[in-house]
């Protein structure tokens, strides 16, 4: 098989697969395998932004939307007209934002402690930290201390309640861990102490690590459904919370019988397809940082 | 409720104060009257759902007009669906509900039992009763609620949309354009409709088509055919010992092999073993010339969305087909999903809520929440209503051609009156769209078989139902996909027998006592 595509011949060391030359058949295989999987990945995304945005009557005459048919941004208008729903990705925003900030430094600062040999009591403290990865408290337990606390119906019940996750705190710790001892020395040498050698040293030079889990934490804040709905009032809502009881409520109400036309699934889609965008654009800006942060945490040093 | 938001809407309500008394007649307006010189009592609403369409209701006119009518003053919070029975919970974990908890799934029976035990909810008893006769009358006018009553008292006010029981889930859709088409009309019997189906088929359709993908299975994909043989689709049925559960019922194995018969002439569409939800859309999309699902006002819907289409298909409703066993007819079922409960906690004002809740169960509250207020929203001339723009900024639906209800017409007390959704559904359609749509209403009910202890579970059955229902799922749908009717009616005999060793003998057992206990 040849490729027909022109380009530039990489110049990189690294690169190995060259345009215009000839793929043998092992190549052809993977790239064969790497569209397959490219397809599986990237179809649900393209039927969702095609189903928000065909018309009704289309919707109605085919029993299967598997491709695009017309084009209307009726659905996307529907929802946007929605007022609460400026509010609501503001604080969806903020949440994310906010949250991710708060979630990072107090994730990092833990773990380096955490990683840290000489801190007492460091293994009970740990494991502290492992119970919740195992066993969840349940939904009344964890509503009351939330209530108990004074955070119920305020903004930062939806950031402090989560503000170390365990699995996240551990990849950092295992990383910290692996961070050379001599540098840390050294500073302790010049007569830094533990704060200034995080923020100054530690911190600065783990910005794969850093970037890693701020997008980790930040997906989870932007995608963040369940507790934001229990926790606080419609005011606080977030934009998941908004979008998905606009879409559930139409469905129920209108299953129910009640309206004059069934919800088509293209009004939901253009929901989802809202939610997912701003998580489209942030995400090629932090991949490179994700992969390799992974890797960093995930070996034991 | 925040001070601005009540000042908003007092100020609104001075402003339109005379045309909400107008609206809810001189019996709402003399009530608010009495409690107006009192302190104004404060009802918290929970409903599930969304706002909708009703921007912020510090400001909504129609709830100032409930206020107005109801003299209290009300905070409504609508939660959504999917966490709205987690809040419950978390609320009476902290010790706070709100005066109404609206529309708690009716099935919850374990949470219910819970919540009368622990008095969380109060009884419409005493004071309560005498404000809201409403809710006692909807009790009165369908005896099948008395399953509903825990101890013998009433707790819950249903969600309803109909004081009656309607059919059930399975009415059987067929297109009326293709009947003309070959020259035949609407089955009668079920020969009559295998025949059509065949010729359907033969023209090019792809069968019958259902959901049967979903946890439930053929679901009520069977009213019909075990209706033929005398055993409505659900609930339970009296037998010589005194009641039984129906899906093992004799007349069940044969409404079963009527229905594998169809499956083995391959006149049903195969994508009803993959549908989970809803074939409503593979039916409008015109291969299958013929549907088993909902009836009632999804009839005209569908209707619209076959004109929307373009492809000249017409919808028509079948009355339950006849086998030749001396028995005919769809499962009815009662016409509410949900019970609206009053907190009766520290804080709560039972009183007021029952009083808010009667309002709105009343002619005058159904008409306001699905209509609006008088000569603002809607005017009536001779009898003739016409809906009036303004009732977009009132909260009313504003999609193109909406004709529906106020938000708070849903999730409360009801889900809209039948008599309002036929309103909307038939609100500038020609005679002959109404004519049509009344008829097919007639054939859905021309046959109907009672069913009995749908709301009502003993501890054994209640333990039991899970077990029983994945029996009956899985059972069922082995059954009407056997080889061939030996098979089949081994099967059945099989489904029976694992079904009273499960445990269903006992629950079976229990349950007869409880229904003997209700209707003898």
């Amino acid at each position: 098989m040849r490729t027909e595509l022109e380009g530039p011949r990489a110049e990189s060391g690294r690169a190995r697969l060259v345009w215009g030359q000839r793929w043998d058949a092992g190549q052809a295989a993977i790239g064969l395998g790497l569209a397959v999987v490219f397809m599986a990945m990237a179809y649900p995304l393209f039927y969702v932004l095609s189903l928000s945005v065909m018309p009704y009557d289309e919707y109605v005459r085919r029993a299967i939307h598997a491709w695009p048919a017309g084009f209307t941004l009726t659905y996307y208008r529907e929802v946007l007209a929605d007022g609460r729903l400026v509010r609501a990705f503001e604080v969806s925003i903020l949440k994310t934002v906010i949250g991710t900030a708060l979630n990072v430094v107090a994730t990092t600062m833990c773990a380096y402690a955490l990683s840290r040999r000489e801190l007492r009591c460091g293994r009970l403290l740990s494991l502290l930290f492992l119970v919740p990865l195992f066993v969840s408290g349940g939904l009344i337990p964890y509503y009351l201390t939330i209530r108990a606390t004074g955070l119920l119906n305020s903004f930062w019940a939806l950031v402090i309640p989560g503000l170390v996750a365990s699995f996240y705190l551990f990849i950092v710790r295992t990383h910290f861990r692996s961070y050379p001892q001599e540098v840390i020395e050294a500073a302790v040498m010049d007569g830094a102490g533990q704060f200034r050698i995080f923020w100054q040293i530690v911190w600065p030079t783990s910005k794969p690590m850093v970037a890693t889990i701020a997008l980790l934490y930040g997906t989870g804040h932007w995608n963040d459904y369940y507790w934001p709905s229990i926790l606080v009032q419609a005011d606080l809502h977030p934009a998941t919370v908004v979008l998905q009881n606009i879409t559930t409520s139409r469905s129920v109400l209108q299953g129910l019988g009640l309206g004059t036309q069934l919800t088509p699934q293209s009004f939901a889609a253009a929901v989802a397809a809202l939610l997912i965008v701003p998580v489209l654009i942030v995400y090629p800006f932090a991949q490179r940082h994700l992969v390799r942060g992974i890797l960093l945490g995930s070996v034991k040093g | 409720m925040s001070g601005r938001g009540r000042m908003d809407r007092r100020g609104f309500l001075k402003i339109t104060g005379g045309v909400s008394v107008v609206a809810l007649g001189g019996r709402s307006a003399a009530a608010g009257a009495a409690r107006r010189g009192q302190e104004r009592p404060r009802v918290r609403i929970w409903s599930p759902g969304d706002n909708g369409t009703v921007a912020d209701w510090n400001r909504d006119p129609i709830l100032a007009a409930v206020e107005e009518a109801t003299g209290g003053e009300i905070e409504l919070t609508k939660i959504g669906f999917d966490t709205y029975l987690d809040q419950i919970n978390a609320a009476i974990a902290s010790g706070e509900v709100p005066d109404i908890i609206a529309t708690v799934d009716h099935g919850q029976r374990t949470v219910i039992g819970q919540m009368v035990r622990d008095g969380v909810v109060a009884p419409f008893t005493g004071d309560i009763a005498a404000a809201a006769p409403n809710v006692l009358a909807q009790y009165q006018a369908n005896p099948t609620l008395e399953e509903l009553k825990i101890d013998g008292e009433i707790y819950m006010k249903p969600v309803s949309w109909a004081d009656d029981n309607g059919p059930g889930f399975g009415i059987i859709h067929v297109r009326k354009d293709k009947l003309d088409a070959y020259g035949l009309e609407p089955p009668d019997t079920f020969e009559q409709y295998f025949a059509f189906l065949k010729a359907a088929k033969e023209d090019g359709s792809t069968g019958v088509v259902f959901g049967a993908g979903g946890e439930g299975g053929l679901g009520g994909a069977v009213e019909a055919f075990t209706g033929a043989y005398g055993v409505p689709a659900g609930g339970w049925v009296r037998t010589d010992g005194g009641w039984g559960f129906w899906a093992v019922q004799p007349g069940v194995r044969d409404g079963l092999l009527l229905f594998r018969r169809m499956v083995a002439e391959e006149l049903v569409d195969p994508a009803s073993w993959e549908i989970t939800d809803s074939p409503r859309d593979t039916y409008v999309a015109g291969r299958p010339y013929s549907m088993i699902w909902n009836g009632g006002g999804h009839v005209g819907r569908i209707q619209n969305d076959m004109d929307l289409a373009g492809v000249g298909a017409q919808e028509w409703t079948l009355a339950a087909p006849d086998a030749g066993a001396g028995s005919r007819g769809y499962l009815t079922v009662p016409s509410f999903f949900g019970g609206t409960f009053l907190g009766n906690l520290e804080g709560n004002d039972p009183v007021a809520a029952a009083t808010v809740i009667n309002f709105l169960s009343s002619e005058e509250g159904y008409k306001l929440t699905a209509l609006g207020l008088p000569d603002r929203d809607y005017e009536e001339r001779d009898g003739q209503i016409t809906l009036l723009p303004g009732r977009a900024a009132d909260g009313f639906p504003t999609e193109a051609g909406d004709t529906g209800a106020h938000p708070l017409a849903s999730a409360i007390v009801s889900w809209v009156p039948q008599e309002w959704q036929d309103f909307a559904l038939l609100y500038g359609k020609d005679e002959a769209f109404a004519t049509w749509y009344g008829d097919m209403w007639d054939n859905q009910r021309q046959y109907l078989l009672e069913s009995f202890g749908q709301l009502t579970a003993t501890p054994a059955w209640s333990d039991f139902q899970s077990t029983s229902t994945e029996l009956v799922t899985r059972g069922f749908l082995e059954i009407v996909r056997s080889g061939d009717e030996a098979e089949a009616g081994a099967r059945f005999d099989e489904f029976v027998t694992a079904w009273r060793g499960a445990g269903g003998d006992e629950a079976q057992s229990e349950m007869s006592e409880a229904l003997t206990g209700l209707y003898g």
